[in-house]
């Protein structure tokens, strides 16, 4: 077995107390934790000092592995007779064991060592597997089937899953029992799954309801038009009614991502031509001249009292 | 190997999840949950079963705070003040979903 020197890789003394131990974790768990460092060798840092806090928090744990003595890092060592008895009574060798296993073996009472005997054999959840998956608003309103790789310590087995139609962002599904395999009667791990929606070039989901531009002609939203409009599903002729306004929002009732239940909103924007002809010019003029219409009258107005 | 899928459970509003399920999940204990449900950073859903039930949307948040429990040693009051947080920061995060959604596109900020 290899001697890690814990209190090395907290750097404390080996007199510290556990406030200067727990300060000493926090700070390398701040610097190192793989969700805030983005440096190679982070999770590896985290993980060293997960397992000498582990070890040191524990006052059992500790005074074990004090017994230990000082050896230097790295070098082979023998555990005290006591260990054998009490993790090994079956006569089991210690030298395929790693010192954390033994010591976390410690904690549950039980051993570290393939082959030797248990004393309290805790049942053990199965490993949980958390993955996320991105799908298109067309997949997701449709439903899709995927292969899901999920690989720990038992080896890699390919679960074929199937995303059930009406996802949206960011919902979050869970397998119940189909992750990692439980141990001594404990129950099998879970796959919880995020689902991603990948940007659209049209469609903006909100939830389960979608969101496009819809840009009409000056004439087409002071007249009404049917207008053909993009959906999930194909194009449908939309009818804009007469006097639409900007800002509007004219609703597809179920063409969202979960049919029925959810809608597509067209937001009516009004455009206009960036350059016009003579005779387009002319109507325009005519139109400035004969009309009362006045956009900006209700907004003095609102500001007149503010 | 291919395996079969089972039953996809979703975890948001519409789904609910006993106390013993909840704890398995996020491995925590039923006290420690109990002990959320005192500090107010955890809500049951009203009921009269035997045993509490709650929205199943506390699922991945008590899975994260709890992560972080152990990563980072904290106790379980700072839990407890991490799950409020986290849960308005969702909150927040769908607010803004839901107003990128009706912003035109060529206004919207990039991903």
């Amino acid at each position: 077995m290899k001697y890690k020197d814990y209190y090395a890789i907290l750097g404390v003394p080996r007199s510290a107390d556990l406030d200067e131990i727990k300060k000493a974790y926090r700070k390398l768990a701040r610097t190192y934790h793989p969700d805030v460092s983005k440096s190679p060798d982070a999770e590896a840092r985290f993980k060293e000092a997960a397992e000498a806090y582990a070890t040191l928090k524990d006052t059992t744990k500790r005074a074990a592995y004090d017994e230990l003595g000082h050896p230097p890092t790295g070098a082979e060592f023998k555990p005290p007779p006591q260990w054998q008895q009490d993790f090994a009574p079956g006569g089991a060798s210690f030298e395929d064991i790693d010192l954390a296993d033994l010591l976390a073996a410690m904690g549950r009472g039980q051993t570290g060592g393939a082959g030797s005997g248990r004393r309290h054999a805790m049942p053990i959840k199965g490993r949980d597997f958390e993955t996320s998956v991105s799908l298109t608003l067309e997949d997701a309103r449709r439903g899709s089937s995927m292969n899901l790789t999920l690989a720990d310590a038992q080896g890699e087995r390919t679960l074929q899953v199937t995303i059930p139609p009406g996802a949206c962002q960011d919902q979050k599904l869970r397998l119940r029992g189909k992750g990692g395999k439980g141990m001594q009667g404990g129950l099998d791990g879970d796959i919880y799954l995020h689902i991603n929606l990948a940007p659209h070039a049209v469609f903006r989901p909100d939830h389960h309801d979608l969101y496009f531009d819809l840009l009409l002609a000056p004439w087409e939203a002071a007249l009404g038009a049917e207008v053909q409009v993009p959906t999930l599903d194909g194009a449908v002729l939309l009818s804009v009614p007469a006097g639409t306004r900007a800002g509007r929002k004219l609703r597809l009732r179920g063409r969202g991502l979960a049919a029925d239940k959810s809608d597509l909103y067209a937001i009516v924007h009004i455009d206009v031509p960036a350059t016009l002809t003579e005779r387009e010019r002319e109507l325009y003029q005519e139109l400035a001249k004969v009309s009362a219409f006045n956009p900006r009258a209700n907004a003095f107005k609102e500001k007149a009292h503010v | 190997m291919f395996d079969e899928q089972t039953e996809w459970l979703n975890l948001d509003v519409r789904a609910s999840i006993s106390l013993t399920e909840l704890a398995e999940c996020c491995g925590l204990t039923a006290t420690e949950l109990d002990e959320l449900v005192d500090y107010k950073a955890l809500t049951p859903l009203d009921g009269v079963a035997s045993e509490r039930v709650f929205s199943a949307h506390w699922v991945m948040p008590l899975r994260t705070v709890a992560k972080m429990r152990l990563d980072f040693d904290l106790d379980l009051f700072t839990v407890a003040m991490m799950l409020g947080q986290l849960d308005r920061i969702a909150q927040l995060e769908q607010q803004v979903q839901s107003l990128q959604a009706l912003l035109p596109q060529r206004q919207r900020a990039p991903h």
